[in-house]
């Protein structure tokens, strides 16, 4: 079943069009992932998804119905972001910020019922960050934050997860983490979005790739298929090697340092 | 200290402070004597006069405190500035220019009221409208706060400049704080009014922690740029209706968040509340100490806040800076 | 029908559409009209909020009724108690006075001053504006009926009417420019008290038309004006202010220089909103006038 259906969209801070000619379409289940050089489009697109940015022109379709018809709230209760960074990490509990993932499903009057409780205790422990329930948001690591900002949108929704780099500034074991946990949440059922930089990363854990250059698709498909010397190459102006990855089998992308020059030429 | 205690310390420093303010004045009244004129003698008292007096100069002091308190909260939560005062959104300026305006004119009390809260409903449109062209974003609505201020500030001295000494006497009493017009005719209007702004205000505590930890955060949440503006509003309202009644007095919304959140956390739940509890106490101190001291000249109460706040802001300052 | 609701909701929860309409109608909502306090009873405890008005008091030999006065007040023969300056008043203070009345004066625009007082059922009168001599002395008078000195009042009018002196005969009308302050240059047009009085003189006062009582004008526009003759008020305050001579040092081609016509009225003279006063400052300036005629005619001899 399609999530999204975009067609021919054009998107893009005030007038100027970042996006161009966008023709996709994300399905259930799906664990995409998004790549691309720097200002290629990528957090353009997932704010788009979002429902951030107005699009240009085009149409984006969410179940259904077109995106902009739905009401913010209720999209909120359907659809979780990740943001690259928190703009302004206040000293609050951790349970408290996982639970301002519930917010779109509460009342003005209501307090924090028992379901609401439960679920965010349920996104904790699935994090595994039980341990950090009591602790303040200025306390933690870089890699603990994150595990709590992805804790908070489980506690928001658990079908349909949006991420903006979300292991961009992590060690390899966070990083890991993370990305084991992105994969255990698609195998129960989560439609996750992703935009990465990391594309060996991308090659392992995700179903789908999608690769933007100059605000268009450059190409899509399924890592095997599509992660290729060639395709890289040209997405990023760079020369690399793909070799199979012998834990995984999935592509492995080796790009050449310029002192390789001289060993190749050779 | 465990938050319980906290309550209770908040409880017994407020009715201190609030029996100490009906106490102090141009002379003493000794809690026995007050309850002596609640259970009535015959005839009308001085001091019983005096009383009638102080009651609701102070309560206009504590809706004023609770209003400009909660303001702040709101602004610094929107702004996501720590340094968000009611007044950087160019209302203090946009007021003084209403006031001022009025003074200068001879207008009556009640034209000078309404001029100072216009003016600064007008700044706060303003600057309003000027974000709708861009994003409503926090640091472009301080710049055209600041720079809106300059402007109105610049009129208003154009005004001094062309007015005769004693009014413009009178329009910098007004701007330094004036706590002294309180009547029982204005007050039973203006504190249901208040009460409700700020009842309203704590209606939105949740969107309140959400917008603080960013303006895109909030929309994934589902927390509209309405909800956003619309607390802009009660936010601006809350610091207009104080100007209005009682002129400029800074720093209370600027600190009293900060202190509460030091010492509460920063959960808009308990903030919102105990900020307007905190705001009132600690204008009714100043107020009772401007009236006290010299008495029987006034100082103005915004050079006592002045005082307080900048002393404190210092202080805070410092910790700040040792902790991070 | 939801989306009605929600328009609704949407229309009520937009703080611009509800609350600030619902404070303008509460702001305008009328007032209960209090009554004012009925006169009775002699007066024997007076609090002057106006140091005109305590001038008048002094000069009708009845500085033993005043119990309270402002800041800024003439000098008393005995420590009379402050209730505070003329723009802020302490009512406390007053309260614990028990005056009989509290006087005041509408040049200083205190209407809800006047009804805190009525709240506090304490008798106050207010006094009109200064305008004219006419209205100075009909405001002498009804303060001296409220104190019960009408006749001492009526004679004393008779006596500062007699030793007003006649505004002398010229052909051509004098030019005054009169300064409040030096620096920066204030002068006084013909809105304020002093510059009424130059007219009454029978000079003209070159500032006259301008609008504010008290315009600041620029040291260009008094050149350019040349008057004949500048007076010059010097304010309370021991600091020396810098004498005209020295100002105006640059420009001896002026007909004030030349003629060595610039002349000082003490402080008093320009500010008490009294008969006494009015009839001092306005000899003054006749006196003045009649000096200057003569200089100028003898010049012509």
């Amino acid at each position: 079943m399609k999530i999204f259906n975009i067609e021919s969209l054009y998107a893009g801070y005030d007038k100027t069009p970042v996006l161009k000619e966008i023709t996709t379409s994300i399905k259930e289940g799906d664990f995409t992932g998004i790549i691309g050089s720097n200002g290629a489009g990528k957090s353009t697109f997932l704010k788009t998804l979002c429902c951030l940015l107005q699009p240009i022109s085009g149409k984006i379709e969410f179940l259904g119905k077109p995106l902009f018809d739905y009401e913010s709230s209720n999209l909120a209760r359907q659809m979780a972001m990740v943001p690259q960074f928190v703009e302004n990490i206040l000293p609050f509990h951790v349970n408290k910020f996982v639970g301002t993932g519930r917010f779109p499903f509460q009342n003005f009057w209501d307090n924090e019922s028992k379901e609401d409780k439960e679920i965010v205790h349920n996104s904790l422990v699935t994090t595994r960050t039980l341990h950090l329930k009591d602790r303040l948001l200025t306390e933690l690591s870089g890699g603990e934050l994150q595990l709590v900002c992805i804790a908070r949108a489980l506690a928001q929704s658990k079908k349909l997860i949006l991420f903006d780099e979300p292991i961009s500034n992590l060690d390899i074991n966070h990083t890991i983490q993370i990305m084991d946990l992105l994969h255990e949440l698609n195998s129960n059922g989560a439609t996750i979005l992703t935009v990465l930089h990391n594309i060996n990363i991308a090659s392992d854990y995700c179903s789908n790739i999608m690769a933007l250059k100059n605000g268009t698709i450059f190409f899509e498909g399924i890592p095997d298929n599509c992660v290729t010397g060639d395709s890289i190459s040209s997405l990023f102006n760079k020369d690399c090697s793909v070799k199979k990855n012998p834990v995984t089998g999935r592509p492995y992308i080796f790009p050449h340092p310029g002192f390789t020059k001289n060993l190749r030429s050779n | 200290m465990k938050k319980k205690y906290k309550y209770i310390l908040l409880a017994i420093l407020g009715g201190l402070i609030i029996i100490s303010s009906l106490s102090f004045g141009s002379i003493f009244i000794s809690p026995q004597d007050m309850i002596s004129f609640i259970n009535g003698s015959g005839e009308l008292n001085e001091l019983q006069i005096i009383l009638s007096l102080r009651i609701p100069r102070l309560v206009m002091t504590l809706i004023v405190g609770a209003s400009l308190a909660v303001s702040g909260v709101l602004f610094q939560a929107i702004l996501k500035n720590p340094l968000a005062d009611p007044f950087t959104i160019g209302v203090s300026s946009g007021a003084s220019l209403g006031a001022c305006f009025g003074i200068i004119f001879y207008m009556s009390d009640l034209f000078i009221l309404l001029g100072a809260f216009v003016g600064s409903i007008c700044a706060s449109s303003f600057v309003y409208l000027i974000s709708k062209l861009r994003r409503f974003g926090s640091s472009f609505l301080i710049l055209s706060g600041i720079a809106l201020g300059f402007i109105f500030w610049s009129t208003v001295l154009l005004l001094f400049a062309l007015s005769p000494a004693q009014q413009v006497h009178k329009a910098l009493l007004w701007l330094m704080g004036d706590l002294s017009i309180a009547r029982y005719s204005m007050l039973w209007r203006a504190v249901p009014f208040s009460l409700f702004v700020v009842g309203l205000s704590c209606i939105y505590h949740r969107h309140l922690n959400i917008i603080a930890f960013g303006d895109e955060f909030a929309h994934t949440l589902g927390v509209t740029q309405r909800d956003i503006r619309n607390l802009f509003w009660i936010a601006s309202i809350l610091a207009s209706v104080s100007v209005a009644l009682a002129g400029i007095i800074g720093f209370v919304g600027l600190i009293i968040p900060h202190i509460v959140r030091v010492l509460f956390g920063s959960d808009h739940k308990r903030i919102i509340i105990l900020s307007a509890i905190s705001g009132a106490i600690f204008l009714s101190l100043c107020d009772t100490i401007g009236r006290s001291i010299a008495s029987p000249y006034e100082i103005p109460i915004g050079v006592i806040t002045g005082f307080f706040g900048g002393i404190f802001f210092l202080i805070l300052m410092m910790n700040k800076g040792v902790s991070e | 029908m939801r989306k009605f609701i929600k328009y609704i909701k949407e229309f009520l929860f937009n703080p611009m559409t509800t609350l600030i309409p619902l404070f303008f109608m509460i702001i305008f909502f009328p007032e209960i009209e209090t009554d004012t306090i009925s006169s009775s009873g002699s007066i024997e405890k007076i609090v002057s909020l106006s140091p005109a008005i305590t001038r008048q008091i002094i000069d009708l030999d009845a500085e033993h009724l005043l119990v309270g006065v402002t800041a800024y007040h003439p000098p008393l023969t005995r420590k009379i108690d402050i209730v505070g300056t003329l723009v802020l008043p302490n009512i406390e203070k007053i309260v614990l006075l028990k005056p009989n009345i509290v006087l005041l004066s509408e040049e200083d625009n205190k209407v809800q001053f006047n009804e805190m007082l009525n709240s506090t059922n304490i008798r106050s009168h207010t006094f009109g504006r200064n305008d004219s001599f006419e209205s100075i002395c009909k405001y002498y008078l009804e303060l001296a009926t409220l104190i019960d000195k009408t006749s001492l009042a009526k004679s004393k009018l008779k006596t500062y009417s007699k030793t007003l002196r006649a505004p002398p005969k010229t052909t051509k009308k004098m030019i005054i420019a009169l300064f409040v302050s030096n620096k920066p240059l204030i002068g006084a047009s013909n809105k304020s008290y002093i510059g009424k009085i130059i007219s009454h003189a029978g000079a003209i006062n070159c500032l006259g038309l301008l609008n504010r009582p008290y315009p600041i004008i620029s040291m260009e526009h008094l050149v350019m004006l040349n008057p004949d003759i500048i007076i010059s008020i010097l304010y309370h305050g021991n600091v020396k202010p810098v004498p005209f001579n020295t100002i105006l040092k640059e420009f001896p081609e002026l007909t004030v220089m030349k003629r060595k016509s610039i002349y000082i009225m003490p402080s008093d003279y320009g500010c008490s909103y009294t008969p006494q006063y009015y009839v001092k400052a306005y000899n003054l300036i006749v006196r003045i006038l009649e000096k200057e005629i003569k200089k100028r005619n003898e010049k012509k001899i």
